[in-house]
């Protein structure tokens, strides 16, 4: 495993786990959390008016981002859902594809490159730590693997920090090369297409992200976020005053 | 068309979006000697408190009536989720209307129009003023405690009034009970195949209102459902809802 800036003073067991939230602490983000309401992602300039608020309800709230993250690490579903990728893990904390409403924690590590891409999902992301140099692409191609990296144009860049909300609909193609352990409540809508599209830019290599369902055993198993890494993310969050 | 926001409290939600014509003096009409405008219509959002719907779903709405003629206000508030449980979100809502009404008195004789749980709100912001108001109820939940039993939005009358059922209060509470002296007019229209307010609470509502000697007129929709009524495009807003609100012209000088 890479070494991350501040892991020279981890505490071995975040204080999340040492003590936890109540029941009640529990019982009452719950209530909240039920009391959300359905975000019409068809419509992204309504999903972002409400997504937004959401987003903020929840990451300005510490106390209760901590009971949420503690009671995903207790859910089976939800921690069968944490998981690592090359350039950031994801620790998923609700999930209520219904009302339009996955929620989870986007953590950035420290190695980076530029991979243009679109996403299976509308989302929203909320920057609560770090921040994203963030450029959205035109392409005038098809997006497999014939895509010719040099024909994708960058045509709006700007950088994105702590504090910012943005949307974006699935369809576009961006890259966001973050700084080391930038932090994001991301809300992501239910599945648009089956698989989201990646080019890196700096040789061309084209491959596909897919659902969970489409994914195998295998995959999933590497993919899985370790009680080991969590652990890392848990005393990082709780470093920055996030939990 | 002009815009505008007013805000009448620290936080986003505590604003009110305002539509108006460009230039309001033209679609004034001379009716027996007394100069005629259309009433400024006051609108309030539903969503069942927790804003599946936002007052930007009504700009739709707000357009059409400015169209007609009409000054509009879109009252925003907090969510159930956000601060708005109850009493908050009506304590919003009767906040927004003494700004709306403090920033120019023509306000005071607005048409006051509600959809669905914005009903609840407006009523409740209305209930013991004396004000007289001309008030529409579009598919209106306002009985709390049938609107739980009867399952409506899903639970979410009971998150909203999770806190003052917390401490011992009950959902009749918190359902407004206007007198005849608060309301000039009161008019209820209902979407014939509404899928979010069963015809049963629709019902019950109707003749609690009926039973106080509230001014109560009923129209019923054909063929609409829930936001139909508030959507501009559909024959239930442009044929029932507009031409209603229409109808509540105010003499403004003579």
């Amino acid at each position: 495993m890479a070494t991350r800036p501040g892991d020279d003073l981890l505490d071995p067991t975040p204080a999340i786990l040492l003590a936890p939230p109540s029941d009640a602490e529990v019982t009452m983000a719950e209530a909240l959390m039920a009391s959300l309401p359905t975000v019409r992602w068809n419509e992204l300039e309504r999903a972002a008016e409400i997504t937004d608020a959401i987003a903020r309800r929840l990451g300005d709230d510490r106390a209760l981002l901590r009971t949420l993250v503690a009671r995903a690490i207790r859910t089976p579903e939800l921690r069968q859902k944490f998981e690592c990728h090359a350039l950031d893990d994801k620790i998923v904390i609700w999930d209520d594809q219904e009302k339009g409403l996955r929620i989870r924690l986007r953590l950035a590590n420290t190695d980076q490159y530029e991979r243009v891409h679109n996403h299976r999902y509308s989302f929203t992301a909320y920057i609560l730590h770090g921040a994203y140099q963030h450029t959205l692409y035109a392409t005038d191609q098809p997006l497999d693997e014939t895509a010719d990296v040099s024909r994708f144009w960058p045509y709006f860049v700007r950088e994105e920090p702590a504090g910012r909300v943005i949307t974006l609909d699935h369809d576009q193609l961006h890259t966001t090369i973050t700084e080391p352990e930038t932090i994001s409540l991301m809300i992501q809508s239910p599945a648009q297409k089956r698989r989201a599209f990646m080019i890196r830019r700096d040789n061309g290599d084209v491959w596909y992200r897919y659902g969970t369902a489409d994914e195998s055993e295998e995959r999933r198993s590497e993919v899985l976020m370790s009680d080991e890494r969590l652990h890392h993310w848990l005393s990082r969050l709780e470093a920055f005053g996030l939990l | 068309m002009s815009y505008g926001h007013l805000g009448y409290g620290p936080l986003h939600w505590q604003r009110i979006d305002l539509y108006g014509p460009a230039e309001p003096e033209e679609t004034r009409a001379t009716v027996a000697g007394a100069t005629v405008s259309a009433a400024p219509v006051v609108l309030v959002h539903g969503g069942f408190w927790r804003h599946d719907r936002t007052a930007q779903d009504l700009e739709p709405l707000a357009c059409a009536l400015v169209g007609r003629g009409h000054r509009v206000a879109v009252v925003e508030y907090r969510p159930s989720w956000d601060g708005g449980v109850w009493p908050a979100a009506a304590d919003d809502c009767r906040a927004a209307l003494r700004t709306l009404e403090e920033s120019d008195t023509s306000w005071a004789g607005a048409t006051l129009v509600g959809h669905s749980a914005g009903c609840h709100l407006l009523l409740a912001s209305i209930a013991g003023t004396a004000r007289g108001a001309t008030a529409v109820l579009l598919a209106p939940v306002t009985d709390l405690a049938e609107a739980s039993r009867l399952g409506v939005g899903g639970g979410s009358v009971d998150d909203f009034l999770a806190a003052h059922l917390a401490v011992g209060g009950s959902h009749k509470q918190a359902t407004p009970e206007p007198h005849p002296a608060d309301l000039a007019s009161l008019t209820v229209v209902s979407a014939e195949h509404d899928q979010a307010v069963p015809r049963e609470l629709t019902d019950l509502q109707l003749d609690d209102w009926v039973g106080r000697g509230l001014p109560v007129t009923s129209v019923q929709a054909p063929d609409a459902r829930h936001m139909h009524l508030v959507n501009p495009e559909r024959p239930a807003c442009c044929s029932v809802v507009l031409p209603l609100l229409a109808g509540h012209a105010s003499i403004v000088e003579e």
